[in-house]
């Protein structure tokens, strides 16, 4: 492929992936989409409506997201520091212990879950869990080779060598070599939790709904322009922290130069 | 690597182990994590199974007692037939479709991006997919094809596609597009585009660079793409729980079951032979990808 092949491809690909986002904006801000998009004109109405009729969800399923996302980090830390540098035998089942939640379905898991814990559903703990269950391997996935790179572990030795303490060295020589890694599991996982259905319909107690289930909610029931509204807002909340992810991924590619 | 007589002094203090490279691993701070791994994943998985062999708890009106019938009632039944091939048919089928448009791409942009570093907002918009959770992408797919979307008010032979395997099949590549393109873009930044050079200055066309240089090189690669993908469609329910009108897939059945039958082993048992389903395109893929691995050298 040349470069003007590989333009038209990438563009088709971008037309693709946004196209049904820029349509679903399209009817959100139709007075009636039965009409034609914007047929009977243009309106703000829906969003506004959308907004705070979804708002409660939002903000609950943001606040599960961070929980998931520190117990990501408090949990998932020290076993993919383990699972990266242990000698241990162990590290092999565990490994694969972690590759279970990617490749059993989140309702089989979910149909488990609530057989087994019937009892932590009402408080929303079973919902937590199984968030942090399925975006545990997410870490993993994205910390374990920064922690096993020889690399790392040379300069750690090397600042080690020097005098400085393991806190120290964990602190100015561990965390900010693999900050990419960690920003990217941080976002993934905030992402993951924050879109998550499967779970939020099987396990959440219907009284307090996340915002994916208030979305399926309003697909099943709603206007075609009050669906799309609140589909514009969720999107609206996640495209912040892709975007986060991308630029600090660049800056710190750019930042790392040739040797980390 | 060498080691100084000071990092060894290190690796003998309180929670360090006595090799180098086991610095700051320790199985107590790791516990919490296999805990909920085992807890949390391993344990109601043993649990489903035993469910779904009848030995554990029974919904309304199911008879306790270890039985297969769980398991086997979706080869028995022409219904839940339909809908377990129809869940390997778009899960693996469109997968591959994104591959045969996907590895021609990514390695095309790999070597294009030794030029120039294709822009932030390109990858941010192949990424954008991949938080959208599956429900979205149906609605996204009733949008365009359902019975009042665009390509309806276009041609009314798009009208209600969105729920016949041809709209669930558009659904499920828009689904699979981050999951493929995404992978796929790390794996072609190590490609060495040398090796095209020297086919294409010894003769090879294009084409035959490409089957018999560039596939065989990232072919490994591909096929645990395509497990990976195809694992996590196959066992996706929000797409066709927003879809779910005409055409059905294995998924929809299990929630049935379990939230308007009831029916607690039932579901459990459709639930595993999805997951074995789920599973098995993964340890395959691996298995595979592992074989041409070793082939090669």
């Amino acid at each position: 492929m040349n470069t003007v092949g590989i333009r038209i491809a990438v563009t088709l690909c971008v037309v693709f992936v946004l196209f049904p986002v820029l349509l679903s904006f399209a009817a959100a801000t139709s007075v009636n989409s039965a009409q034609g998009l914007w047929g009977d004109g243009f309106t703000g109405e829906w969003l506004a409506t959308a907004w705070e009729q979804i708002r409660p969800t939002l903000g609950r399923s943001a606040v599960v997201a961070a929980a998931v996302v520190a117990a990501n980090l408090v949990i998932g830390g020290p076993l993919a520091m383990w699972i990266a540098r242990s000698g241990s035998g162990l590290r092999h089942a565990v490994s694969f212990l972690a590759t279970l939640p990617l490749a059993v379905p989140g309702i089989a898991l979910s149909i488990g879950l609530i057989t087994v814990y019937p009892e932590l559903r009402p408080s929303g703990l079973l919902l937590f869990a199984g968030h942090v269950l399925l975006t545990l391997p997410f870490t993993l996935a994205a910390l374990v080779p920064i922690f096993a790179d020889r690399e790392l572990r040379a300069c750690e030795d090397v600042a080690l060598s020097l005098g400085s303490s393991s806190a120290r060295v964990l602190a100015t020589v561990t965390v900010p070599v693999s900050a990419a890694a960690l920003a990217q599991a941080v976002i993934t996982t905030f992402a993951l939790s924050f879109g998550e259905f499967n779970i939020s319909f099987f396990i959440n107690p219907p009284a307090t709904p996340m915002v994916p289930f208030a979305l399926f909610d309003a697909y099943s029931t709603q206007r075609l322009e009050l669906a799309s509204a609140k589909t514009m807002l969720f999107i609206l909340c996640i495209v912040p922290v892709l975007l986060a992810v991308m630029l600090f991924q660049r800056s710190s590619r750019s930042q790392k130069g040739p040797t980390p | 690597m060498t080691v100084s007589p000071r990092s060894l002094g290190a690796g003998r203090r309180r929670g360090l182990r006595g090799s180098p490279d086991a610095r700051f691993a320790s199985l107590p701070a790791a516990l919490p994590g296999i805990l909920v791994l085992l807890v949390f994943g391993a344990v109601p998985l043993g649990i489903l199974t035993l469910t779904a062999l009848g030995l554990g708890a029974a919904g309304s009106g199911e008879e306790p007692g270890f039985t297969l019938g769980h398991l086997l009632q979706v080869f028995a039944d022409p219904g839940l037939r339909t809908e377990l091939w129809n869940s390997a048919l778009v899960g693996i089928g469109s997968v591959i479709i994104m591959l045969v448009v996907g590895v021609p791409l990514t390695l095309a942009m790999s070597r294009h991006e030794q030029n120039r570093p294709v822009s932030v907002l390109v990858n941010v918009i192949f990424t954008l997919p991949i938080a959208l959770p599956g429900i979205v992408v149906g609605f996204f797919t009733i949008l365009m094809l359902g019975r009042t979307g665009l390509f309806a008010q276009a041609g009314p032979a798009f009208g209600g596609m969105a729920y016949a395997l041809p709209g669930i099949f558009a659904a499920y590549i828009y689904f699979s597009f981050p999951r493929v393109i995404g992978p796929l873009r790390a794996v072609m930044t190590s490609f060495d585009h040398s090796l095209l050079e020297t086919a294409r200055t010894l003769g090879a066309s294009r084409v035959r660079t490409f089957f018999t240089v560039s596939l065989p090189i990232v072919l490994p690669a591909v096929v645990e793409v395509l497990g990976t993908a195809a694992a996590v469609t196959i066992g996706g329910y929000g797409t066709i729980a927003t879809l779910s009108q005409g055409e059905r897939l294995l998924a929809l059945s299990v929630a049935d079951e379990l939230s308007n039958h009831y029916q607690v082993a039932s579901a459990s048992g459709l639930a595993i032979v999805l997951a074995l389903l789920a599973a098995g395109t993964l340890g395959l893929s691996r298995s595979l990808a592992h074989l041409l691995e070793r082939s090669r050298r």
